[in-house]
């Protein structure tokens, strides 16, 4: 659909004024032609449509000649109507208001228009029922059959006879081409960058003080409010209470926002405008202390990652040959995750991927010269598709991405499509971990011929490395069976526990191919034995069992982490840490696996910042897994 | 903006019963220009408008392989309504549909409304699905049975407005919200100032 109807003047004035009509149409199953939403720019929907004008557009079946209709406007019930082609046409060449009507507005027309008939594209059509579960049509179209009719009534409404009102509707309109722009129907999905959300807050002027008063306060977060290991939600509730409050200062200081709060188009708008400011402003704090507190496992993880993808073939990921394709687009987009600002931008950038990754399929059909309707991206094709970009791209947040879009995004994380998107990509994520996968990818050789190498990512040295640091990591005396074969792997048994991930950082050299044990790699990867405590797992495992099918439990994303730190020698973090805020950038060939540096940072006096009493308080902490879709 | 209600629908099935095919069918827009094949058959919308009320369905396609059997939960998590889709000619697909009513009463209870596709309706004397016993199995788990067929687009607007019913029946008991299942953490904190009025849909 490409054309909101909720916000379309025609049909709110149809509906809420002209009811009767409607009654009678929709009673009759007659069809209704709705002129799409740009003919009426500019209008606000509580202006009133003359009657004409909307019976124009009411086609009522002819008595006489099945698939020709006639309009219900008195006058016009001569003028014979069909629906061809993706067209209406009105066998007129002025459309439903004749050709006096079009002389009288000083309309010529040329010797070829007089004798073609009018027609008008049908943009979409939605699927209506009647009280009685009849079926009847509504049809959206690119223009209106009466022409002159509107063209007189916009000239008469709302464009300009008094110098506010003309002003107000300049202004009204800035509003309206800034939600437009996008080219979306849902304002909440408008894609806009930061920089435009601020640029469309200063576009007026009365909105500086509610301006100024978001910045003291991003400020105020920024000089002293304290993020807390395990209070993510209090870290949301205090960014929404922001955001809450610049919206609402927006409000009261610009009386266009606040005559517009019926519009929840505009208000919604607007929100997303005040959530953008404010996440912009506070980005570098918030993600910074969540990369702090994700920093294990996001590095464990993407290391996994990286030494995953190139071992990876398609049959281990279920992809069907046809499917299989370099997507280069999909893996450029995902890779910008880390660089983007806020959690709508993250959400959609995600969205993208998924896109993108349609999208880089329906090329390769066409490539191959099959059809283009065998390219139809399915759920099937979409998880391993996806599985792949990731271990591809081995993201260095994931974790805290994840758990920045989830605690810090409000305003868009009920958009459908978005919160798909988001799903998707945690169910690839998960899939990436889950033991049949994990046993498939077991003992391969790294060099497969059906499985481009991309240039991202670690070599099989790095698997070796990590394989080392698994085995070297057992705690002594632990004594898993699987641990002396651990150790001989690659010739790592010289090497002490107390091996910092350090080695992971000659992570780009090459190496020929390598097989590995079974075992090996599935403890590389994440032990399917491990039962998860992270907040992660519970939404992503399925531990039923009914009938004959064979329900697993997948590992959570975190649960070759988790073993990890309850393996390693390092000490245990005790909460409540509270988390500094180191720079956002990759692993140096330094990098070790240092546990945060600070356990308390101060808050500053006034600042709004948590304070203890709120952290032992709070305890309405959820699964990092559950927020989706708040 | 007016009576309108957004619901979640699961799409559930084992691989090539054609539940994809069926989605399409019924989302296909044959007045856009744009081409199917661009865009994701994952994840698609459609409106509606029953009796006055304006019905946002949000259909979510799942993956068919056993592979991906697990992360059902993922997908089916707040759904307001499963089309639960087994081939006429399959009958392993039809356990498949079992199996995945007893793991959604399970997971949901009664939350979810359901209904049972047998598609491929077409290939009606290759049948093996006996249509007594489909029927049977529907009624006694309290879902809806439909025949369709995606390639002959039989069946599918019927199975799509029952359900859509059956949801605008189940959110109007609950007060008018299309939201099921939400676990909301309800804090008590003195120091929040009043919220502005929220807006947003759901």
């Amino acid at each position: 659909m490409s054309d909101d109807l909720d916000y379309n003047l025609f049909w709110q004035q149809l509906q809420h004024q002209h009811g009767a009509l409607y009654d009678v149409a929709q009673t009759n199953c007659y069809v209704i032609c709705v002129p799409c939403t740009a003919v009426w720019a500019g209008l606000p929907l509580t202006v009133a449509v003359p009657k004409p004008i909307i019976e124009s557009h009411i086609l009522k079946p002819s008595p006489y000649f099945h698939g020709t209709f006639h309009s219900s406007a008195r006058g016009k019930e001569h003028i014979e109507i069909s629906i061809e082609d993706g067209h209406v046409v009105v066998q007129s060449p002025a459309g439903l208001d004749g050709k006096a009507a079009l002389t009288a507005a000083n309309v010529k027309f040329t010797a070829a228009q007089s004798v073609e008939p009018f027609k008008a594209k049908i943009m979409s059509e939605e699927l209506f029922y009647n009280a009685q579960y009849k079926q009847f049509r509504v049809l959206v179209l690119q223009d209106t059959l009466s022409p002159v009719e509107v063209a007189a009534f916009r000239q008469q409404n709302g464009l300009g006879s008094s110098a506010s009102s003309a002003d107000k509707s300049k202004r009204m309109s800035r509003v309206h081409e800034f939600i437009n722009s996008g080219g979306a129907r849902d304002p909440l999905i408008v894609r806009k960058t930061p920089a435009a959300h601020a640029e469309f807050l200063e576009a007026f002027p009365e909105n500086a003080s509610a301006i100024a008063s978001a910045t003291n306060a991003i400020q105020a977060f920024n000089r002293g409010y304290v993020l807390v290991k395990g209070y993510l939600e209090h870290a949301s509730r205090k960014v929404e209470m922001l955001c809450e409050q610049f919206y609402a200062d927006l409000l009261d200081g610009n009386q266009l926002f606040s005559s517009s709060r019926d519009d929840s188009k505009v208000q919604d708008a607007i929100r997303l405008a005040a959530e953008s400011f404010i996440l912009d402003g506070i980005h570098t704090k918030l993600f910074s202390a969540l990369c702090a507190i994700d920093e294990e496992a996001d590095l464990q993880l993407h290391h996994r990652l990286a030494a995953l993808g190139p071992l990876l073939r398609p049959d281990h990921l279920g992809i069907k040959p046809q499917f299989m394709c370099d997507l280069p687009d999909a893996l450029k987009e995902l890779s910008r995750l880390d660089t983007l600002r806020t959690p709508t931008e993250k959400l959609w950038c995600l969205k993208d991927t998924t896109q993108k990754i349609a999208n880089g399929v329906a090329e390769h059909f066409a490539a191959k010269g099959r059809s283009a309707s065998e390219a139809v991206v399915t759920a099937d094709e979409l998880i391993p598709l996806l599985a792949r970009a990731i271990a591809f791209s081995a993201p260095m947040h994931w974790q805290a991405n994840v758990e920045y879009i989830q605690h810090f995004q409000f305003t868009g994380a009920s958009v459908p499509d978005l919160n798909f998107a988001m799903v998707s990509c945690l169910a690839a994520h998960s899939f990436l971990q889950s033991p049949p996968l994990l046993k498939m990818t077991a003992g391969l050789k790294a060099t497969s011929p059906e499985m481009p190498r991309l240039s991202r990512g670690a070599s099989v040295t790095a698997v070796r490395d990590v394989s080392e640091l698994w085995s070297n990591s057992e705690p002594a005396g632990s004594g898993s069976p699987a641990s002396g074969r651990r150790a001989d792997l690659a010739g790592s048994s010289a090497r002490g526990p107390g091996r910092s991930l350090s080695s992971l950082s000659r992570a780009n050299s090459t190496h020929p191919a390598v097989a590995l044990p079974e075992d090996a790699l599935s403890d590389l990867l994440g032990s399917s034995s491990i039962s998860s405590s992270s907040s992660s797992s519970s939404n992503y495992s399925s531990s039923s069992n009914s009938g004959s099918s064979s329900y697993r439990t997948y590992a959570s994303p975190n649960a070759g982490v988790a073993a990890l730190q309850r393996r390693s020698t390092l000490p245990t973090i005790r909460p409540p840490d509270v988390i500094s805020t180191p720079p956002i950038a990759r692993p140096s060939p330094s990098l070790s696996m240092r546990r945060p540096a600070t356990n308390v940072l101060q808050s500053s006096p006034g600042d709004g910042g948590p304070d203890l009493g709120d952290f032992l308080s709070d305890t309405s902490v959820s699964s990092s897994y559950s927020s989706l879709g708040r | 903006m007016g009576d309108s209600l957004t619901f979640k629908i699961v799409l559930l099935g084992e691989g090539c019963v054609g539940k994809t095919s069926l989605v399409l069918r019924y989302c296909e827009n044959r007045f856009v220009d744009k081409h199917i094949s661009t865009l994701q058959a994952s994840f698609l919308t459609k409106r509606l408008n029953i009796g006055g009320k304006r019905v946002n369905l949000n259909i979510w396609d799942t993956a068919g392989q056993e592979r991906f059997h697990a992360l059902g939960p993922i997908y089916y998590r707040d759904s307001n309504g499963a089309i639960l889709v087994y081939d006429i000619t399959d009958e392993d697909s039809f356990q498949k549909v079992k199996n995945w009513v007893k793991e959604l009463k399970k997971m949901l209870g009664n939350d979810i409304a359901l209904v049972i596709a047998g598609n491929k309706s077409d290939l009606e004397k290759h049948r093996t699905v006996s249509a007594e016993a489909a029927e049977q199995y529907a009624a006694s788990v309290g879902a809806r049975h439909f025949y369709t067929s995606a390639k002959l687009s039989k069946g599918i607007e019927e199975l799509f407005l029952d359900l859509s019913k059956r949801m605008i029946t189940e959110a109007d008991k609950r007060g008018g919200t299309s939201t099921v299942g939400r676990k909301t953490a309800i804090v008590v904190d003195d120091d929040v100032a009043p919220k502005a009025q929220s807006g947003g849909c759901c």
